[in-house]
């Protein structure tokens, strides 16, 4: 009874194998005990009726007390017997039970009132669309491959724990099943990309081209940078994952603010270099996700680091409120002008305890002119494979 | 002793810190943009790689012709704002660049046909305004800058500039303006 694996029992269901024949088998074992079939039934308190529906398959409802004792009398493994007794059952009985089957996988995956908000299900979806429509986003044909395809490469390593929130869980494995499909043609070179990270920092300056510049780049020595939309509830600003040896960022739009788009680049390329290892043996790594290994400092200060260090902050802070000033200053540092304010509102919170949080919002320029033309992943795509198709031919190079 | 002992720990620097370090030392370097991807074949390239043209100064046909059309001709289109709203802005730009590639020769002297091909001047000359486009690229990519780049190239050879009616000439004068930031 230890691994009754209802995909295993169902497909034992509609394979031909060797037929058990409850009959047969209880025949012989009336003979072997010298039993009458009206004493044997008796011991095993089971009313004559039943047993026969029981072996010719037109019980409706198989008791399972009845079941049990059966295979017990007959000494064969309880799965096994099940399946055959399965096996006589009408299509009905077998379809409710792949139904009940769909409804729970739908439930233990899917936040579906979440699912709906972001457009993904409907309100009146029933089991079968609902199902429908997850195949279909993730590219399978089953629930056994879905179970197959991504549970087992991103749950069944080192850290066995799966998300008890299904949002996450549900990002994650969108995710990965966008770089299995966009599969990255290029070499992973650790040294060309240590080589390419101080060239970034001047594209933040170019809204609407510099963030597909760079992930062009990016691509080219083997990272797959994509973007999704800020999925409701998983509180995930980035994420990186390797996936076939080749490592792969996601950036969000978590906070809608275009400097912590960049911000969150830089602090997944850090993992990229320092945490690959590890990260490998986990298969993902989310940012912003407390709970998981202590490596998030580092990588932000890295990326703070990177845009403005604390002695520019120290130097700006007395011009914060001088727009010229400000913007002389993020040229000569060759960062767009609200990194400049982003860090400065970041320093003092960190450094005096002031909230600047709503401060200098109008300097910020609107992020969607920097994301569209990577091409993300909307929740409302009917599948992961077109979009990934889409994303995959913006970042090649001809 | 025991926070002392962490003070010692944490001055010893990991390989992994001086990694770090190296690549954000790296970062502090200005660089300018050094990545431009082709508005015809989508190809990523390094600015350098342009750079390293510019250096040769022979006659050479098909160096020529590199550093006319894969230089200075295509950085400009991909760079120039594209559109009709930006035609009359591009040509201004274009009758400067014009002016010096054929040593001062202007369309105006000969009621609008100059009687001179950019494409033959000499090479030097081409290297000299590449290495302003490349520059340009590389910094500002702001059409106003590359005019003022342009015209101020003109002025130092001497050169005049083209002749235009009202209307055209107040543009030019603008983009002159806001470029100098006045």
């Amino acid at each position: 009874m230890d691994n009754l694996n209802i995909n295993e029992l169902l497909k034992s269901v509609f394979s031909n194998k060797v037929e058990l024949d409850i009959k047969e088998q209880f025949d012989k074992k009336i003979e072997e005990y010298n039993l009458s079939k009206t004493k044997a039934l008796k011991f095993l308190n089971i009313d004559k009726d039943v047993f026969e529906e029981i072996i010719n398959g037109s019980a409706k409802q198989p008791n399972l007390i009845h079941i049990v004792k059966l295979a017990e009398f007959l000494e064969r493994d309880i799965n096994e017997f099940i399946s055959v007794v399965l096996r006589n059952q009408s299509p009905e009985n077998i379809a409710s039970i792949e139904s009940a089957r769909k409804a729970t996988f739908v439930l233990k995956h899917f936040d579906m009132k979440t699912l709906a908000k972001e457009g993904f299900f409907h309100s009146n979806d029933d089991i079968d669309s609902m199902v429908g429509k997850v195949l279909d986003f993730f590219g399978f044909s089953s629930i056994a491959e879905y179970e197959e395809q991504l549970e087992e490469p991103l749950y069944s390593r080192v850290r066995k724990r799966p998300f008890s929130d299904k949002m996450k869980d549900f990002w994650v494995k969108s995710a990965y099943q966008t770089f299995r499909n966009i599969s990255n043609p290029n070499e992973y070179d650790r040294e060309r990309l240590k080589d390419l990270i101080p060239k970034i920092k001047p594209y933040t300056e170019n809204i609407k081209d510099g963030l597909l510049i760079v992930c062009k780049a990016l691509y080219s020595i083997g990272v797959t940078v994509i973007f999704q939309n800020y999925l409701s509830t998983t509180q995930v600003r980035g994420a990186t994952f390797i996936v076939n040896g080749k490592p792969c960022i996601v950036l969000t739009d978590y906070l809608k603010k275009y400097p912590t788009i960049w911000f969150t680049l830089l602090h997944e390329l850090h993992h990229v270099l320092f945490d690959f290892q590890e990260i490998e043996r986990n298969s993902f790594h989310l940012s912003g996700d407390s709970d998981l290994f202590l490596t998030e400092e580092k990588a932000d200060s890295f990326a703070r680091e990177y845009f403005m260090p604390e002695d520019n902050f120290h130097y700006i802070k007395r011009f914060i409120n001088n727009p010229y000033m400000v913007s002389r200053f993020a040229r000569e540092n060759e960062i767009e002008v609200s990194l400049v304010y982003s860090f400065f509102v970041w320093y003092q919170q960190e450094l005096y305890g002031k909230n600047y949080h709503a401060a200098f919002k109008e300097f910020y320029p609107d992020y969607i002119n920097a994301v569209e033309k990577l091409n993300p992943l909307k929740w409302s795509d009917v599948n992961i494979k077109a979009a990934s198709e889409k994303i995959k031919s913006v970042l090649e190079l001809n | 002793m025991e926070k002392n002992k962490k003070t010692k720990e944490e001055q010893e620097l990991s390989a992994a810190d001086i990694e770090r370090m190296e690549i954000l030392l790296k970062s502090k370097q200005k660089t300018g943009r050094q990545l431009t991807i082709s508005a015809e074949t989508g190809d990523l390239k390094e600015i350098n790689e342009l750079r390293e043209l510019i250096g040769r100064a022979f006659e050479n046909p098909d160096e020529k012709y590199n550093l006319y059309y894969k230089g200075i001709r295509k950085l400009l289109i991909d760079h120039l704002p594209k559109g009709e709203d930006y035609k009359e802005m591009r040509e201004i730009i274009y009758d400067e660049k014009n002016i010096f590639l054929n040593l001062g020769k202007r369309k105006c002297d000969n009621n609008g046909i100059r009687k001179s091909d950019g494409r033959m001047t000499y090479q030097p000359v081409m290297n000299e305004i590449l290495d302003i486009v490349v520059k340009w690229v590389a910094d500002s990519q702001s059409p106003f800058d590359i005019y003022r780049e342009f015209y101020e190239l003109n002025e130092r050879h001497g050169y005049g500039h083209e002749e235009y009616d009202t209307s055209v000439k107040a543009v030019a004068q603008a983009m002159l303006n806001i470029s100098r930031g006045n």
